[in-house]
């Protein structure tokens, strides 16, 4: 699929209109690398802008979030299959 | 067969608690979480000869962990989607749950967004590999890496709502960039 779009000079024609083109990736223009709206799915969300704010909330909660389950006691059962691996590796 | 050092072994250890949180950040589901990171650590031992002594055993064991992952999904593809929706079923987090949105809450919204932007997303910005680091162990390239990161940053945003439902989201965005003269607006 080839896709020409140019940028639409003065006029109020939605460039929006083919977002998801490969267009987009190309990075033929700028303009429309701005205009992501993410309407058409998580593929097209990549050149999107979040604030630094929004950024480091999602960093911090994230990080507290994985913290939390690396903080967890390990079940027995890991104990338990790296004794039987070493077990094993006696026995060769 | 060659024997783990006790360095080696020690470092195994250590890494199990990673392995685990990697496991459920990906999969969303406790048991089978530690399903994974058993089955990394038993394929880790057996090919414990590969690994390049010096290197990070953490970042080696993750890439074990990731592959076995995505072969598991690749087989299971149905089960698996079956599974991670019974989890986020009726669990949407809402903007008036952040006050005290816990762990719990943030995993569930993690689950939501894409596989692939969900790992790159863990890896840098949980366990704090470099972007270099993600792509060698994702096997993708590095630019690749930070996309994924950065379309994980606004799925995660919208799902939770963090954009002000409007005040600067899509639809301000996209106003702004279909304004006369938006075109020719300088980078």
């Amino acid at each position: 699929m080839t896709t020409k779009s140019g940028p639409p000079k003065g006029t109020d024609q939605p460039v929006v209109a083919d977002a998801g083109s490969p267009a987009l990736e190309n990075g033929d223009s700028k303009a429309v690398m701005q205009t992501d709206k993410d309407n058409g799915g998580p593929e097209r969300a990549g050149n999107a802008v979040i604030g630094a704010d929004i950024q480091g909330y999602l960093g911090r909660k994230l990080k507290a979030s994985y913290d939390e389950i690396v903080r967890q006691p390990v079940p027995d059962t890991f104990r338990q299959l790296l004794e039987e691996l070493e077990r094993r590796e006696k026995k060769e | 067969m060659t024997g783990l050092s006790p360095t080696l072994r020690n470092e195994l250890l250590a890494a199990i608690p990673n392995l685990r949180a990697f496991a459920m950040s990906l999969c969303g589901n406790p048991t089978r979480a530690d399903d994974l990171a058993q089955e990394t650590l038993m394929k880790a031992w057996d090919k414990i000869g590969s690994f390049e002594a010096g290197t990070n055993l953490k970042a080696w064991l993750f890439t074990i962990l990731r592959n076995v992952y995505f072969s598991e999904l690749r087989k299971r593809k149905r089960e698996v989607d079956d599974a991670d929706g019974h989890l986020v079923a009726g669990l949407a987090v809402h903007p008036e749950q952040l006050g005290h949105m816990d762990a719990a809450d943030f995993m569930i919204a993690l689950q939501q967004i894409p596989i692939d932007q969900r790992e790159a997303l863990i890896l840098v910005g949980a366990e704090g590999f470099s972007y270099e680091e993600v792509a060698a162990i994702s096997g993708v390239a590095v630019g690749t890496i930070k996309s994924r990161v950065n379309r994980a940053r606004v799925r995660l945003t919208e799902i939770l709502g963090l954009d002000g439902a409007g005040d600067f989201g899509p639809d301000r965005l996209s106003q702004a960039a279909i304004a006369p003269g938006a075109a020719g607006r300088p980078e």
